[in-house]
């Protein structure tokens, strides 16, 4: 009874729910535009809320970061450019919808999608937090790397028809992202001497490039191509189609939650790799995956609104946050005299409870606020180019210049997307190298950890695969990965299961 | 399988093998201070590699299934490329951004999207102009007072 009174404290305390219903739809907004990111608006928070009382502040968080992780699929939808990272696997699918003028039909069952990912996601916090955490707390630095490398081979082959051009550009993103000082070392690598380029390159800078100004650059190239007149008829899923789907929603969800309490990883991954898991195990949809899949929607953003329960559960049971949002809101909670770990649900239970009561009214509020406005936002898609493209490419300017308000980004910014234009050209996927950026320092540090750990023996390293069933595990999963894609055991495969 | 290859994509290919050479022998300079396994010079070796091989593997198979090979020339590759409204936006772009820190945001975006509307020949100079100083004011609105953006 005390748990459920706890739990409740969001729903009955008037402003606590006006916060958390805010929160969710200005996150919804946030991660609807690209540039504006949920970590800097609730690392923006933490300086507003600082007099704040510390019910009110959390509650705020909530909302924005369960809004911004589902918003960041509306751009991806109606212009191909992710809001934010976690969205990435949903233009896979989600743009070509909207290019058959089926935008509102994507966008309602993306918000479905995410709300049930959200719930389940938050049912295993409440649940099975401390569960959860242990076997996250087994995993070791050669387990994150081997999950880093599964996560860059995935986008590597997926959303392009040649796997080397997608390993290509992923290796290319991890070039990128090693650009800076070392952490280990401090001294420069790749910088030539330039005191510019030590503090490295922004994910969300090459992000908005690649994406944002590539696409509108790609656009302009094809100006005289008529915009698609979008139905905005049946936004909301029906039941069955909603029941047709929940066992790879379940699935999906608990992909991303699991994926979401790693620490270091986030929804982007577990969006990818829910996605491959789609593609595996659903044979034959109606629409091939890359055209247009209702699968294709629904893996990636069950599984990366899952991952928000996730990523508070390593952060709540442990002090150690699950993504850059965590982290920040970790800070938060510093400053309000709170000490996330452990000793929270001894100390502080209430906090806890207040967490997964937010996390169930933003969910709900992220249903209400989610379907309405869907027709407005549609019809984005058909504003004439030479109307959008500029704007879209001031918005990027934005976007890039208030990360670190330095003009130097915004020049880094157009550099990428001048790259990101030649790359679309000649058919190579952009995708790999914002998720190379993102996953270098992981794979880095945890192969340097990783090799320290085994004083520098790479036959112990190796041996240590087969020591560890973890680690056994994910090299199983990156095995089939890379031999599922050669030509050899495709023969066998159809070889084994033909019927004549 | 023979297909063509469009104007340019030898070229970019070989663009991208030379690209990753060039990182080999930076990762192997920062490697010779530190020839150990956990070094910071190893890892980047090992993704310089991985580029190189994909690289030059992407190379091979444009050279090897393409039927017209030489199909390319400077002039169709920057034909495919740089259109005129790519190229106009890029440069665009370009004048935008230096006028930025010269001019302030408020009049250097309203000009650059009311000039890019004009040459993107969205039509009637009045309704370009009314949509510019609406999508101005618009972003001032959004990002300056309800999110607390400094703008450029």
């Amino acid at each position: 009874m005390d748990i459920i009174s706890k739990l409740l404290i969001p729903f009955v305390n008037i402003n606590l729910s006006f916060y958390v219903a805010i929160g969710t739809l200005l996150g919804l907004y946030i991660g609807a535009i690209p540039g504006l990111s949920v970590t800097m608006a609730v690392s923006l928070l933490i300086s507003f809320t600082f007099s704040w009382d510390t019910y009110s502040a959390i509650a705020l968080m909530v909302g924005i970061y369960c809004g911004g992780v589902y918003g960041g699929s509306r751009s991806a939808i109606l212009l191909n450019i992710p809001g934010a990272p976690a969205a990435l696997a949903t233009t896979f699918d989600g743009y070509p919808l909207a290019m058959k003028g089926k935008a509102g039909k994507a966008i309602g069952i993306t918000v479905i999608q995410s709300v049930i990912g959200g719930f389940i996601g938050t049912l295993v916090l409440a649940i099975a937090a401390p569960f959860v955490a242990k076997i996250a707390l087994l995993f070791a630095p050669r387990d994150y790397l081997l999950l880093a490398i599964m996560g860059l081979f995935l986008v590597g082959s997926l959303g392009t028809d040649s796997p080397k051009k997608g390993i290509f550009c992923a290796s290319l993103g991890v070039f990128l992202g090693l650009v800076g000082m070392d952490s280990f070392t401090g001294q420069g690598r790749f910088t030539y001497g330039n005191v510019n380029l030590m503090g490295g390159i922004n994910y969300v800078t090459a992000m908005i490039g690649l994406f944002g100004l590539s696409e509108a650059l790609i656009q302009i190239k094809d100006i005289e191509v008529v915009t698609v007149k979008q139905k905005v008829d049946k936004i909301i899923p029906s039941w069955k189609t909603i029941i047709e789907y929940l066992p790879l929603s379940i699935r999906t969800s608990l992909i991303g939650v699991f994926v979401g309490a790693l620490p270091g990883t986030g929804g982007d991954l577990a969006a990818l790799m829910a996605y491959d898991h789609a593609k595996r195990t659903v044979k034959n949809p109606k629409v091939p995956f890359g055209e247009g899949s209702i699968e294709g929607l629904v893996a990636p953003e069950s599984a990366n609104n899952a991952a928000i329960g996730g990523a508070f559960i390593p952060m709540l049971t442990l002090g150690i946050p699950g993504d850059a949002v965590t982290a920040i809101i970790v800070g938060a909670m510093y400053i309000h005299g709170l000490r996330p770990g452990p000793m929270l649900m001894v100390e502080s239970p209430d906090v806890f409870w207040l967490i997964v009561g937010g996390l169930i009214l933003a969910n709900i509020c992220l249903l209400i606020f989610g379907l309405t406005g869907i027709k407005i936002f549609a019809k984005i898609v058909e504003v004439p180019k030479n109307i959008l493209m500029p704007i879209i490419i001031v918005l990027s300017v934005v976007g890039s210049y208030s990360i670190n308000n330095s003009v130097t980004d915004i020049y880094w910014m157009i550099g990428f997307g001048i790259l990101g234009y030649f790359l679309k050209i000649y058919k190579f996927s952009v995708g790999p190298i914002i998720l190379g950026i993102i996953l270098s320092p992981l794979l880095d540090k945890n192969y340097r950890r990783a090799m320290i750990t085994n004083e520098n023996n790479i036959l112990s390293f190796f041996a240590d695969f087969f020591k560890h069933p973890i680690t056994l595990v994910l090299v199983l999963f990156i095995l089939i990965m890379i031999f599922s894609k050669c030509k050899s055991f495709k023969k066998i495969k159809n070889r084994l299961f033909s019927k004549d | 399988m023979n297909k063509k290859t469009l104007p340019g994509e030898l070229g970019i290919s070989l663009i991208f093998v030379s690209l990753s050479i060039f990182i080999v022998i930076s990762a192997l300079y920062i490697l010779k201070a530190d020839i150990t396994l956990s070094s910071p010079g190893a890892f980047p070796m090992f993704v310089s590699m991985i580029m190189l091989i994909t690289s030059i593997l992407i190379y091979k198979d444009i050279k090897d299934n393409s039927k017209e090979r030489y199909n390319s020339s400077l002039k169709k590759t920057m034909t495919l490329l740089f259109n005129k409204d790519v190229l106009g936006m890029i440069i665009f772009i370009l004048i935008y951004t230096i006028m930025l820190s010269i001019a302030g945001f408020k009049i250097t975006t309203l000009f650059f999207l009311w000039g890019s509307m004009i040459f993107l020949k969205v039509g009637n100079w009045k309704k370009t102009l009314i949509i510019s100083v609406s999508t101005v004011a618009s972003i001032i609105l959004i990002f300056s007072f309800v999110f607390k953006v400094i703008l450029p």
